[in-house]
């Protein structure tokens, strides 16, 4: 310590041992700025760099050549971002000595590391500009300026603490107390810092919020109220009362219950609704699709029931019929009766005949009895020639009539020739004549009727080629002749229609050869050698189907021989 | 309840690198010890001196 007069080193007396100068006021001035240093060094090294600028202010304020104060004032304000006071600091510190002083050493590490100075610099520009935004009332545009300049320095502390007095403006009170708590890390005694965090908490107890916090700017007049709210001002009516503090918050919840009610019917009735009523109608059309289904299926069962039912009802009626049949008289009855008629009088065969022509051939293919068939041949082989007599007669009296009938005469001589043998006194004037009213009939018919003639025809050129082949020698064979000669002049092609199958002759009978060869060849000579080969032919058939008609014939050639009476019944 | 305008007062700029210079210039270096010396002094020599050239505190 030096005398402030003469500038001599002082000892513990209270006067300058040079110039005597009463120099103990002035050693308690320098206690006093030591002591404050003091204090500040103790809070500096518990982060209280808030009560230590306060110190070391103090310490200045008495001893201004207190380096030490001045260096760690420096370093105090460095630490809390104020890099332009601290640089202030160190620079008077360094003009006061330049013997070991850290101020030197401060100031050559700054000067060494320009890009920091520079950010330091842009920093503080950022902030000032910040703080322009929030005199102006951009505080969104300061918010956002202020996290950049903490972006580049984390200790400005007058950063944070502006940043935390715009949350708590804006009521963000979480990020408020973030950066507080930031604060306090760097500086844990700020006045500043603590009154926000004060702030905070009142902010975030509901028990102390019990009033409406009201605008700082708000002016009401002329019915309005008129305040800021960051960079938007609000005017509202002076009357508009708070549902939430005036006696209308009753009224006011159970009006916003009824909008709310309102409002989901109105969502139901738009959204679900439909949704629903489409779902319905969705289930009901497979409901209906399904029973549809149903309903045809039983539909298809009931058609075909019924379709069951009237084949039923048929063979029902079949049966009948047949019940019926069986019940009137049967087969095997009409055979007894005939049978009854002969064994008491056989002059009566012409009965016996008349019961047999009106038995149907079909029930003698359905009665198999031996005995019965036994039966029906012996009538039959007595019957026939009563049966022949009587068609041959109708026939030819058809035919020699006034107005001759050669349809009826054409038919009951097909009968009689049926029931004829091939050497009856009847059979060539049957062939004969049967012919001559094929012929006839054709000639006479139209167009129409000789296309169904036309097999009648042919049957009747067969007839009259046997005729003319195999009885030459008859008074019918010229006739014949002379009937070929006519229908050969008609110019048909009767070889074309078969005759084979029904040539209408008795059983036994067969198509002469010549008829063949005639057809084929068309030389009247070979027809006629043919023809009496096949006279030979037939000659020696003929025993054959008599001894075949005489004894028990067979089944088919039965059918066949009642088929001729069933046609002759039937006209 | 912070009124944000009076708080926003008590923000000031920070002195930028550039102002450095007139901020140390500026600054008032007058301490307790100085104020003594002029006291001591007055009380001296009282002619020599008067109340209007005391540094301001």
């Amino acid at each position: 310590m030096l005398c402030y007069h003469c500038g001599a080193v002082l000892n513990d007396r209270s006067f300058c041992p040079n110039c005597g100068t009463d120099v103990s006021t002035y050693k308690k001035i320098i206690y006093t700025s030591n002591y404050y240093y003091n204090e500040g060094l103790q809070k500096a090294q518990v982060r209280d760099l808030s009560g230590a600028i306060n110190a070391l202010r103090q310490s200045i304020r008495f001893n201004k050549n207190n380096v030490e104060a001045r260096n760690l004032l420096g370093l105090v304000y460095f630490e809390m971002g104020e890099a332009v006071a601290a640089i202030s600091e160190w620079v008077i510190s360094s003009n006061i000595t330049t013997d070991d002083n850290l101020a030197i050493q401060y100031l050559e590490f700054i000067q060494k590391n320009q890009s920091r100075v520079e950010s330091i610099n842009q920093t503080i520009k950022k902030y000032n500009q910040a703080l322009t935004y929030c005199y102006q009332g951009s505080l969104d545009l300061a918010v956002i300026q202020l996290k950049k300049v903490l972006s580049m320095n984390p200790k400005f502390v007058r950063a944070h603490q502006l940043l935390a007095l715009l949350y708590l403006h804006d009521r963000q009170l979480t990020r408020a107390t973030r950066e507080l708590n930031k604060c306090r890390a760097i500086d844990v005694n700020n006045t500043t810092t603590l009154r926000y965090l004060r702030e905070v908490e009142l902010e975030s107890d509901p028990e102390t919020a019990t009033t409406e916090p009201r605008h700082e700017d708000e002016i009401e007049q002329d019915g309005i109220i008129k305040y800021r709210n960051g960079n938007e001002t609000i005017i509202q009516p002076a009357g508009a009362k708070n549902p939430s503090l005036d006696g209308s918050g009753l009224t006011g919840t159970i009006l916003n219950i009824l909008i709310g009610a309102l409002v989901g019917a109105a969502v139901i009735g738009f959204l679900v609704l439909p949704a629903r009523v489409q779902s319905v109608r969705r289930d009901s059309a497979e409901q209906i699709r399904v029973i549809s289904e149903e309903s045809d299926e039983k539909t298809s069962r009931i058609a075909q029931k019924d379709r069951e039912i009237e084949e039923l009802g048929e063979q029902i009626e079949t049966l009948q019929n047949q019940l019926t049949a069986a019940g009137s008289q049967g087969p095997g009855e009409a055979l007894d009766g005939a049978a009854a008629i002969y064994i008491e009088d056989p002059e009566r065969i012409g009965e016996v005949a008349e019961i047999m022509a009106e038995m149907d051939p079909a029930e003698m293919e359905t009665v198999s009895s031996d005995g019965f068939l036994s039966l029906y041949n012996a009538l039959y082989k007595l019957a026939r020639p009563s049966l022949l007599t009587k068609y041959y007669t109708a026939g030819m009296d058809a035919y020699n009539a006034e107005s001759p009938d050669y349809a009826e005469a054409a038919k009951n001589l097909s009968l009689a020739l049926r029931n004829s043998f091939s050497d009856s006194e009847e059979y060539l004037p049957i062939l004969y004549y049967l012919s001559s009213s094929n012929y006839r009939m054709y000639v006479n018919a139209n167009e129409a009727g000789r296309n169904e003639l036309a097999k009648d025809l042919a049957r009747a050129r067969y007839y009259l080629t046997i005729l003319s082949q195999q009885y030459p020698d008859s008074e019918y064979a010229s006739g014949a002749e002379d009937l070929l000669d006519e229908i050969r002049a008609l110019n048909i092609d009767l070889d074309a229609i078969d005759i084979s199958s029904e040539t209408g002759l008795p059983a036994g009978e067969s198509l002469p050869a010549g008829t063949e060869a005639e057809t084929t060849q068309g030389n009247g000579e070979a027809a006629t050698e043919e023809g009496a080969a096949a006279e030979g032919q037939a000659a020696e058939a003929q025993p054959a189907e008599t001894q075949a008609a005489e004894t028990q014939p067979a089944p088919a050639e039965t059918t066949e021989a009642a088929q001729g009476a069933a046609e002759g019944t039937a006209n | 309840m912070l009124n944000f305008e009076e708080e926003l007062k008590k923000y000031h700029p920070s002195l930028e690198v550039e102002d450095a210079t007139d901020a140390i210039y500026n600054q008032d270096f007058v301490d307790m010890a100085d104020v003594l010396v002029k006291m001591v002094r007055d009380n001296v020599n009282p002619k020599s001196g008067n109340a209007a050239a005391m540094p301001k505190l």
